[in-house]
């Protein structure tokens, strides 16, 4: 596959040996994804091996130290404000302004896509009722508890109606309630022909949502592929736990014994 | 107990010594930074051992001339003052004690007692640290040598009963001093627990502690001059005497037992000093009840308001893009919702209308106006600066007090110029929301007959603003510093070199607009001539910070990584 002038129509994301470098440390180290259009696509990985410094390169916030990136077709280091426009981002600090009500963020973030008044004011509406926050669309995000906080930042990333979804650990801190009706909106989101991309620690719900998985250990992407195809093969059988655990090598660790535990 | 106890003195020591160490560096300006700030502390501590030696020394030879009944040159009257300025500082420490706690939590420092209270300890031992971590505090670590070498004083002066009888006073009080500081501290516990509460707190405490120190004009008889020299009317109050109702004051109380005994009436200081055991105890028991209320609901939650139905009002200023216009109205709105921008915006003019106040009612003559000036011209004019300096905490670290925020933008599809374009506009918005206030104020206290002064006014501001703001923005790029603007104090603050070259920059910027009033209206007396040049040099100003504001954004884009990562508090 070449990235030269623009990715192939069925990818909505891809890189080409993508690196970060922070001082001495690699923190993402030559990883070329690819995303296919309409796909979920879960990045898995331990604390630490890269997943969200390869989140803020996709998304802009951080600068690549080498590599290319495409999305939708669309160079982000060229085209930044284009790029943006058709992304919807939830990262990993939620990116939101303590002292903004919840009605005046989706307004902001409304604003600043160029969206009509009328439009940004009856999707804020709707997402705000869907997010169970209508009752606390006035009260201040410094006011809002954890839950509330991702929610009204996932309703920001949506707001826009973006193509492309990047969404950091969106069922952490998530009641059931919620959980459910954003794995939901999730999958009508896909079945429209919208992409996402998340990480999440809880691979049961990853295992379940996603049709792509991408593992990254120590920088480097070790496996990515449809999740059936990861099943087959050598892995035949086995959950997508197991798999993890086998690939970034965490079943052969040893076990601490910590005798003391449990005594008397 | 001992072992939890050293475990809480150990926690103190490392939370105040970890505050001090460097975090994840990012450059020399920032070690720069942080050297200063570890300096600072260690200066003022050692300025206290000089104190504290004094103090010892002021309460050594107060018991000793009390023991002899008599003080410096062997006058009764020099006792006497002793004794009332070793009343007086007792008083004062006291006073420290309740007011620290309050800065320190208007500072926002103070930690989290979720932790401890996860841990096995017992409450009675964490009432006692609490109680003990009050000898903490600078003013306690002056005042203890105090109380307790007026014993030693008296054992050299040969009164062992009276020394005795103080040794107890000096618990009783120092018990006193603890408990009232521990009570201020829940209290302020119990009131912050409420974000909104908590905001309001810390703004009228600013206000109250900034502002009282204007207080005192309201006392001066400025009507009557002697000499030059103002009179301080204290309404009859003694050089030694003290109102009757402080008596019942712990500091009194203790005064009395230590006068009595050293003065060997053992009787009436065993009288007096049951009953300031009696405050003492009873202040320990409100403090007990207050921490046990602490501990009872340490989780902290917001207020929040009741859901409404209203929409958000969607403003767009003319001129700029959707985006532009988006980020300013966020600016404005964000800045007015913390504490230090209320206080830049709302309360500035306040101590500028009790000046005007002042100087109508002591010095008539100044309310007249002159050829080229009248008294609420000049307040409005004091506003121009002021208003700059007031709001740079704001306008040189216009990116990093966003906080996450700042990711929101970056993540949005705003181009860098646009960005610095909004930041400009609700930066300018801001200035001039401050000087309308001034302006009234001006209006209030004498607009005088210069009608093309006052439209000289906003014209030299918007001169200034516009050479300012790119310069602002670029210092906000180049020195980011994570800040909290609803705390007082340095954690709200711009990085220090880009506070000195914004304060520079301001008299800069108005230099020329100053020029031209200065030539063109009162050495030539043409004030259209003025007015017109003023007009030209906005116009002027504009373009050229119209064309600085691209520099701004190419530096933006360069630092936004670093920037992002200040923000956060990286």
């Amino acid at each position: 596959m070449s990235l030269e002038g623009g990715a192939e129509p069925g990818v909505a994301l891809s890189t080409r040996g993508l690196r970060r470098t922070f001082g001495d440390l690699v923190a993402v180290d030559g990883i070329d994804l690819e995303v296919p259009r309409g796909a979920l696509y879960g990045f898995l990985g331990p604390n630490g091996a890269g997943k969200s410094t390869t989140i803020k390169c996709l998304t802009g916030l951080l600068r690549p130290s080498a590599g290319e990136i495409r999305i939708l077709g669309m160079d982000p280091a060229a085209q930044p404000v284009e790029v943006k426009k058709k992304v919807g981002v939830m990262p990993e600090d939620l990116a939101l302004f303590d002292r903004l009500t919840g009605a005046e963020t989706l307004s902001f973030v409304g604003q600043v896509h160029g969206i009509a008044k009328e439009t940004i004011q009856r999707r804020t509406e709707e997402l705000l009722a869907l997010m169970d926050l209508a009752g606390a669309r006035d009260a201040l995000i410094a006011d809002y508890s954890h839950g509330m906080r991702k929610k009204i930042s996932l309703a920001a990333a949506l707001l826009p109606g973006p193509r492309l979804l990047f969404l950091d650990e969106p069922f952490e801190g998530i009641d059931a309630v919620a959980s459910r009706q954003i794995k939901d909106l999730l999958a009508s989101f896909t079945r429209g022909g919208g992409t996402i991309f998340l990480t999440s620690h809880i691979l049961e719900i990853v295992e379940r949502l996603s049709d792509h998985i991408g593992i990254i250990h120590k920088g480097r992407l070790v496996a990515q592929g449809p999740v059936e195809e990861l099943r087959t093969g050598a892995r035949l059988g086995k959950t997508l736990e197991e798999i993890f655990l086998e690939i970034v090598g965490a079943s052969s660790a040893p076990t601490a014994t910590l005798d003391w535990l449990g005594g008397p | 107990m001992i072992r939890t106890l050293r475990a809480l003195v150990w926690l103190r020591w490392r939370l105040l010594y970890n505050g001090l160490r460097s975090g994840r560096k990012r450059g020399k300006l920032e070690t720069i930074s942080r050297a200063a700030e570890i300096v600072l502390p260690i200066l003022l501590m050692l300025m206290l051992v000089p104190m504290a030696i004094g103090s010892g020394v002021l309460g050594f030879l107060s018991g000793w001339w009390l023991a002899q009944g008599v003080g410096p040159g062997g006058k009764e009257t020099s006792l006497m003052a002793v004794m009332f300025l070793t009343r007086l500082a007792l008083g004062a420490f006291l006073v420290m004690v309740v007011v620290l706690p309050l800065i320190r939590s208007v500072r926002g420092v103070g930690g989290s007692m979720s932790r401890l209270l996860l841990l096995p300890i017992p409450r009675a031992a964490l009432h006692l640290g609490d109680l003990l971590s009050v000898f903490a505090d600078p003013g306690i670590a002056v005042a203890l040598p105090l109380t307790v070498s007026i014993a030693a004083g008296l054992v050299a002066g040969g009164r062992f009963v009276g020394a005795l009888i103080a040794l107890a006073a000096a618990v009783a009080i120092i018990a006193v001093c603890a408990a009232a500081g521990s009570i201020t501290s829940s209290l302020l516990h119990l009131a912050f627990r409420n974000r909104r509460a908590a905001e309001w707190i810390t703004l009228f405490a600013t206000l109250g502690l900034s502002y009282s120190g204007l207080v005192w004009m309201f006392f001066v008889d400025g009507g009557q001059k002697n000499d030059g020299h103002i009179d301080v009317n204290l309404h009859g109050s003694g050089v030694l005497e003290t109102p009757t109702w402080s008596a019942i004051l712990p500091s009194e109380l203790w005064a009395r037992v230590v006068i009595l005994a050293g003065s060997g009436r053992a009787a009436g200081a065993l009288l007096s000093l049951l009953a300031l055991c009696g405050v003492a105890l009873a202040v320990l028991a409100v403090s007990g009840r207050l921490y046990a209320r602490v501990l009872e609901t340490p989780a902290i939650s917001g207020g929040r308001r009741s859901g409404g139905a209203h929409g958000v009002r969607l403003w767009h200023i003319p001129g700029l893009s959707p985006a532009a216009s988006a980020v300013a109205v966020t600016q404005v709105r964000t800045l007015l919702r913390t504490v230090r921008g209320r206080i830049a915006v709302w309360f500035l003019p306040l101590p500028m209308l009790a000046v005007g106040f002042m100087l109508r009612r002591d010095h008539p003559e100044f309310a007249e106006s002159t050829a080229y000036a009248s008294p609420g011209l000049l307040l409005a004019a004091l506003g121009l600066p002021i208003t700059f300096i007031s709001l740079q905490m704001v306008h040189l670290n216009q990116f990093a007090t966003d906080a996450a925020g700042l990711s929101l933008q970056f993540l949005a599809p705003i181009s860098d110029r646009d960005l610095v374009l909004g930041k400009a506009a609700g930066g300018g918005f801001l200035v001039a929301l401050a000087l309308l206030l001034f302006g009234a104020v001006g209006l209030i206290a004498g607009p005088g007959p210069l009608g093309w002064m006052w439209i000289c006014l906003p014209l030299a501001a918007l001169s200034c603003w516009a050479l300012y703001a790119p310069l602002a923005g670029f210092l906000s790029a180049v020195f980011p510093k994570t800040a909290d603007l609803s705390r007082i104090g340095k954690g709200g603050n711009p990085h220090g070199l880009a506070g000195l070259f914004g304060f520079i920059a301001i008299p800069l910027g108005y230099l020329p607009a100053a020029l031209i009033v200065l030539i063109a209206g009162m050495l030539l007396g043409m004030p259209l001539l003025a007015v017109g040049l003023l007009v030209l040099w906005c116009a002027a100003a504009l373009g050229i910070g119209s064309l600085l504001l691209r520099v701004t954004a190419k530096a933006l884009a360069e630092r936004r990584e670093t920037i992002a990562l200040v923000a956060q508090g990286r």
